[in-house]
C-alpha cells in the first residue's frame, strides 16, 4: 500500500510539474511568436497594400523577387485580412496575389485534408481569393461528410460566382439546425433574384422545417415579386406556412398585400391571425384599422398585443382608434390600448391638456376617466404626483377616486 | 466486550473507506477533465466557423428576454442594466425585477432610463407575488422594470417570466456583467439543436481585480487578495473541468443562476421557479431533467465554455462562509426533493451517475473530509495510526487537487486565455498549489455547518457584500 501511495505520489508530482512547464513554455512561445508577426507585418504590410493600390504586374517584385518562407504566415495573413475590407480592383488584385504566391494551390490541396476543419478553412480561404480555378475543387467540397465544410464551400461559390451553389444550400435548408438556416439564408440572399425563383421552384419538394425557412428567407430578401405567392401561401393547409407566409409579407412592407393580411385576421389558428396583424401594422394599412380594433378582442394575447401595436403603428387615425377601443365592452382590449397611448407618449399629452380649457380640456378629462374605470391608473399616479404643472396635479388628484376621495377628507 | 478493540476497529475501517473514496472520486475527476480537454479542443476549432456577426444581424434568430433579479442592488444595477443594452443581438428585452429592495434600487433605475409607469397587462403564468408597478422607458423601448414585493429571487424571476415576451428568457444576476457577444454565444445550442435544447449556461468568472468602465469589463487582471483569487482557480475548475465534462456526458444538473437561457414554455410547464429551496438554478435544472425525462422527448441541457458573465466574489471569509452554507444547503434540499431520481434508470445518466456523484460526493464529500482529519486525531490518540501511511496520503490528496487545478489552468491557456499576464499566470499556479492547504478544508467546514443549519431548517440568503464594480471595500452590512 505505502509503495503504491509513494508511486502514485511520484506520477501525480511529475504530471503536476510536466503540466506547469507545458503551459509555461506555451505562453512564452506564443508571445514570441506574436511579437515576431507583430514585427515582420509592420514591415510587410505596407508593402502588400502598396501592390494593392498600384498597378505592378506582379507582387514578388515588391517582395524582393521571392517571398521568405518565415514570412509566408504573414503576409498571407495580410492578404486574408485586406482581402475581406476591399472591393473591385483592389480585392481583384489581392486574390491575384492569393494566387501567384502560391496559396490557392495550397488551399486546394487542404480541401483534400483528412482534419474537417482545415478542409473548412481552405473553403473558406479560397472563396476570399475568388479564384475560379478553385471552383471544381470546391464543386467536390459541397458533398462534404462534414456540413461545416459543405456550407463553406457554398458560400466560397456564392462569392466566386457559382450558380452551382444553390441546389446544395436549398438542399442544406432541410437540415433542422437554425444556425446554419440563417446563415444559408444569407448566403441565398446575396445571390439575388434568380435565387428566389429557384427557392420557389423547389418549394413544394422541401421539407415543412425547409418551406418555412424558405418563407423567411423571401421576406429577408424583401423581393416584391415574391407577393403575389406569398399572398397565396396564406392559404396553405399548414398553420406554420400561413403564419410565416404572413410573416414574410410584412417583412416585404408593399401594400398590395394588405387584403389577403386582412382575410389572415380571421384565420382560425392564432399565429396566423398575430402574424398578419403585426405585418399590418408594418404596412400601415388605413383599411385594416376596424379589423385591428376587433382583434384587441382576440381570446390570444399575442393576437392583442400584435394589433394594438400595429394601431399604434398606424399613426393619427390608429391612435384615433386606440382611444375610441378606451370605452370597449372589453377588458383585455382596453388594457392593450391603454398600454399603447401610454407606450407612444398619448397619455402624457392627453394629461398636460387638463391645463387648458373647453372642448381640449373635455376630450382630455374623458380619456382619463376611461383610464381610470379600466383600472390602468399607474402612470395617471405618478403624473398626479410629479407633474410640472400644478393646475394638471389637481385635476387629476380630482379624477383619481382615492385621491378625490383624501382631498374630500 | 473491548470498547478500545471495538473503535480500532471502525477508524481502520473508515480509514479504508476514505481510502476507496478517494480513488473513486478522483476517478471521476479525472475522466471528468479527460472528457472536457477533448470537448473544449473541439469547441476551439468549431467557434472559428461561428460566423456570430451573420447571426446576430439576422431577424431569424430568436428573441431573448432578460430576466435581472434586483434585491437592494443600487450600487451596480445601474451599470448592470447599461452593459446589458449595449449586448450585441437582435431583439432583446431586458426585464429587471425589483424584489422589495429596502434602498434606492428602483430610483437608481428610474433617474438612469427615464423610466416612467406603464400599465402594462400580462399574463400570470407563474403565481408571484403582488406586483406593484410596472415601468417602462421612452429611451430604451426594450427596458421594462417590475416593481414587486419582496418574495425572494426565485419569485422575481417568476415574476420576470410572466412579464417576458419572448420564447427564450435568460437570467442574470444583478451583480453581473456579460459580455457583448455573450448572448450570442450561449444561444447557440438554441439554434443548432431547437428541438432539443431546454437550457444552457455560459461561465462565470470573476470581476475582482478587473477594470469595468461603462458596464464594460475594460481591463481583465487578478485580485491582489487571496481569497478572491482561491476562488478564482476555483471557478475555472468548477467551470472548465466540471461543466464541460458533465455537458458532453448530457448530465449537466446545474447551469449557474448568475447566467443561464432557458425555453420559456418548458420553465412555465413546470411551474417556474421553486421557493423550496436556497439555490434555485440547481433545483430548476434538475427539475426540467426529470420533467423532460418523464415526457421522454429528447432533450440537452448545456454549457458552453465562453460567453462570459463576470461577477463579483466574496472578500470576507465571513461572506464567503454564508454563500458556501447557502450553496450547500440548497445542494441538499435539491437533493432531497429529488431523492427519487437517485439511481433511478428511468432518468438515464442523470439519474444513474450525475445525481449519484452530486449525492455521494458533492454533498458528502465535505463530510469525509472533516471527518478523516477527525480521525486522524483520533487514530493517533488511540495509537493506531500509521503515521507514515497518513502523511503518503494526505499529500497523495493534496498533490491530486494540486493537479486537478493546474490541468484546468491548462485548459484555460489553451482556450480562452483571459488572463493575458505572466503576473496572473504566475499567481493561478502558485494558487492553484496553496488552496489545498487551508481553504479547501475550510470550505469543508462551511459545508458541514450548512448541513447543520439545513437540518436545523436554517435559512437564510446570504448576502453578498456589494462593493460596486470597481470600488474600494466597504464596510460590511448584516445578512438578509
Amino acid at each position: 500500500m505505502h509503495r503504491l501511495l509513494i508511486a502514485s505520489i511520484l506520477v501525480v508530482a511529475l504530471v503536476f510539474v510536466a503540466l506547469t512547464l507545458v503551459i509555461v513554455t506555451a505562453k512564452a512561445w506564443r508571445e514570441i511568436r506574436e511579437r515576431v508577426r507583430r514585427a515582420k507585418r509592420r514591415v510587410l504590410e505596407p508593402i502588400v497594400l502598396g501592390y494593392a493600390h498600384g498597378n505592378a504586374a506582379s507582387i514578388l517584385p515588391a517582395l524582393g523577387g521571392r517571398l521568405a518562407t518565415a514570412d509566408r504566415g504573414v503576409v498571407e495573413e495580410i492578404l486574408l485580412d485586406h482581402v475581406q475590407r476591399v472591393r473591385g480592383i483592389e480585392r481583384e488584385r489581392l486574390g491575384k496575389a492569393l494566387d501567384e504566391l502560391g496559396y490557392v494551390d495550397r488551399y486546394l490541396a487542404g480541401l483534400k485534408s483528412p482534419r474537417w476543419w482545415k478542409r473548412a478553412e481552405s473553403a473558406e480561404n479560397l472563396g476570399l481569393a475568388g479564384s475560379s480555378r478553385a471552383t471544381a475543387g470546391l464543386l467536390v467540397a459541397l458533398e462534404d461528410p462534414s456540413y461545416e465544410v459543405r456550407l463553406r464551400a457554398a458560400k466560397a461559390l456564392g462569392a466566386i460566382g457559382g450558380r452551382a451553389a444553390v441546389a446544395p444550400l436549398l438542399r442544406a435548408l432541410s437540415e433542422p439546425n437554425r444556425w446554419s438556416t440563417i446563415r444559408i439564408a444569407d448566403l441565398l440572399s446575396q445571390m439575388g433574384r434568380p435565387v428566389v425563383d429557384e427557392l420557389i421552384a423547389a418549394f413544394p419538394t422541401l421539407n415543412l422545417h425547409a418551406k418555412l425557412a424558405a418563407l423567411d428567407i423571401l421576406g429577408r430578401v424583401h423581393s416584391l415579386d415574391a407577393v403575389p405567392w406569398l399572398n397565396a401561401r396564406l392559404a396553405d393547409g399548414d398553420a406554420d406556412v400561413r403564419s410565416r407566409s404572413a410573416a414574410a409579407l410584412g417583412a416585404i412592407g408593399v401594400v398590395d398585400s394588405a387584403p389577403a393580411l386582412r382575410q389572415a385576421l380571421g384565420d382560425p389558428a392564432w399565429p396566423v391571425r398575430a402574424m398578419a396583424a403585426k405585418s399590418l401594422g408594418k404596412i400601415h394599412d388605413a383599411e385594416a384599422i376596424p379589423l385591428l380594433c376587433a382583434a384587441l378582442r382576440d381570446r390570444e394575447w399575442w393576437v392583442r398585443a400584435n394589433a394594438a401595436e400595429a394601431l399604434k403603428l398606424a399613426g393619427p387615425m390608429g391612435i384615433e382608434a386606440l382611444e375610441g377601443m378606451l370605452d370597449d365592452a372589453d377588458l383585455y382590449a382596453k388594457h392593450q390600448a391603454c398600454l399603447m397611448l401610454e407606450e407612444s407618449g398619448i397619455l402624457d399629452r392627453r394629461v398636460a391638456q387638463l391645463a387648458s380649457s373647453g372642448a381640449v380640456r373635455d376630450a382630455a378629462e374623458s380619456i382619463v376617466r376611461s383610464f381610470v374605470q379600466a383600472g390602468q391608473d399607474g402612470r395617471l399616479r405618478e403624473l398626479a404626483a410629479g407633474h410640472a404643472e400644478p393646475k394638471v396635479r389637481k385635476a387629476l388628484a380630482r379624477l383619481l377616486p382615492e385621491q378625490a376621495e383624501e382631498a374630500a377628507r | 466486550m473491548n470498547w478500545t478493540a471495538l473503535l480500532q476497529d471502525v477508524i481502520v475501517g473508515f480509514n479504508v473507506f476514505v481510502v476507496l473514496y478517494f480513488l473513486a472520486l478522483n476517478t471521476v475527476y479525472l475522466v471528468l477533465f479527460l472528457i472536457s480537454l477533448r470537448a473544449v479542443v473541439k469547441f476551439v476549432r468549431r467557434t472559428f466557423f461561428s460566423d456570430y456577426r451573420q447571426i446576430m444581424q439576422s431577424d431569424m434568430t430568436w428573441p431573448i428576454s432578460v430576466l435581472v433579479p434586483a434585491h437592494d442592488e443600487e450600487k451596480t444595477i445601474v451599470e448592470t442594466v447599461r452593459s446589458l443594452l449595449m449586448v450585441n443581438y437582435g431583439e432583446f428585452e431586458i426585464i429587471v425585477v425589483n424584489d422589495g429592495s429596502n434602498d434606492g434600487t428602483l430610483a437608481a433605475l428610474v433617474g438612469a432610463f427615464e423610466l416612467r409607469r406603464m400599465d402594462r397587462p400580462y399574463k400570470r403564468a407563474i403565481p408571484t407575488a403582488h406586483v406593484r408597478a410596472v415601468y417602462g422607458s421612452l429611451a430604451h423601448p426594450n427596458l421594462t422594470v417590475v416593481d414587486k414585493v419582496k418574495g425572494g429571487k426565485s419569485d422575481a424571476l417568476n415574476a420576470g417570466i410572466n412579464l417576458a415576451r419572448y420564447p427564450l428568457f435568460c437570467s442574470i444576476d444583478a451583480d453581473s456583467i456579460i459580455e457583448d457577444n455573450a448572448l450570442l454565444r450561449v444561444v447557440k445550442p438554441f439554434m443548432e439543436r431547437p428541438n432539443e435544447t431546454v437550457a444552457a449556461g455560459g461561465i462565470v468568472r470573476i470581476v475582482n481585480g478587473c477594470e469595468v468602465k461603462d458596464g464594460r469589463v475594460t481591463r481583465i487582471s487578478l485580485p491582489d487578495r487571496a481569497l478572491p483569487i482561491f476562488q478564482v482557480v476555483e471557478y475555472l475548475r468548477g467551470f472548465l473541468t466540471g461543466r464541460v465534462g458533465w455537458s458532453n456526458l448530457q448530465s449537466l444538473l446545474i447551469i449557474s443562476g448568475a447566467f443561464g437561457i432557458y425555453k420559456k414554455q418548458e420553465v412555465v410547464e413546470i411551474g417556474g421557479y421553486t421557493h423550496d429551496t436556497d439555490t434555485e438554478d440547481l433545483e430548476l435544472v434538475v427539475r426540467l431533467h426529470e420533467h423532460m425525462r418523464r415526457k421522454k422527448q429528447p432533450y440537452r441541457v448545456v454549457f458552453v465554455p465562453d460567453p462570459v458573465c463576470w461577477t463579483e466574489s466574496p472578500e470576507s471569509l465571513r461572506v464567503l462562509a454564508r454563500q458556501r452554507n447557502r450553496w450547500h444547503r440548497g445542494l441538499l434540499q435539491t437533493i432531497w426533493l429529488h431523492k427519487r431520481m437517485l439511481f433511478n434508470p428511468r432518468y438515464g445518466a442523470v439519474g444513474l451517475f450525475a445525481f449519484p456523484y452530486f449525492a455521494v460526493f458533492e454533498l458528502l464529500g465535505p463530510f469525509v473530509e472533516t471527518f478523516g482529519y477527525a480521525m486522524v486525531v483520533l487514530s493517533y490518540l488511540l495509537g493506531v495510526l500509521d503515521t507514515q501511511f497518513f502523511l503518503l496520503f494526505f499529500v497523495a490528496a493534496n498533490l491530486y487537487g494540486v493537479f486537478l487545478s493546474i490541468a484546468a489552468i491548462l485548459l484555460e491557456e489553451i482556450s480562452f486565455r483571459r488572463y493575458p499576464g505572466w503576473v496572473d499566470l504566475t499567481k493561478l499556479l502558485t494558487y492553484s498549489v496553496l488552496e489545498n492547504f487551508g481553504y479547501r478544508q475550510l470550505l469543508g467546514l462551511f459545508k458541514v455547518k450548512a448541513f447543520w443549519d439545513a437540518i436545523r431548517r436554517r435559512r437564510a440568503w446570504g448576502r453578498m457584500q456589494r462593493r460596486g464594480f470597481g470600488q474600494e471595500p466597504q464596510p460590511e452590512r448584516r445578512a438578509g
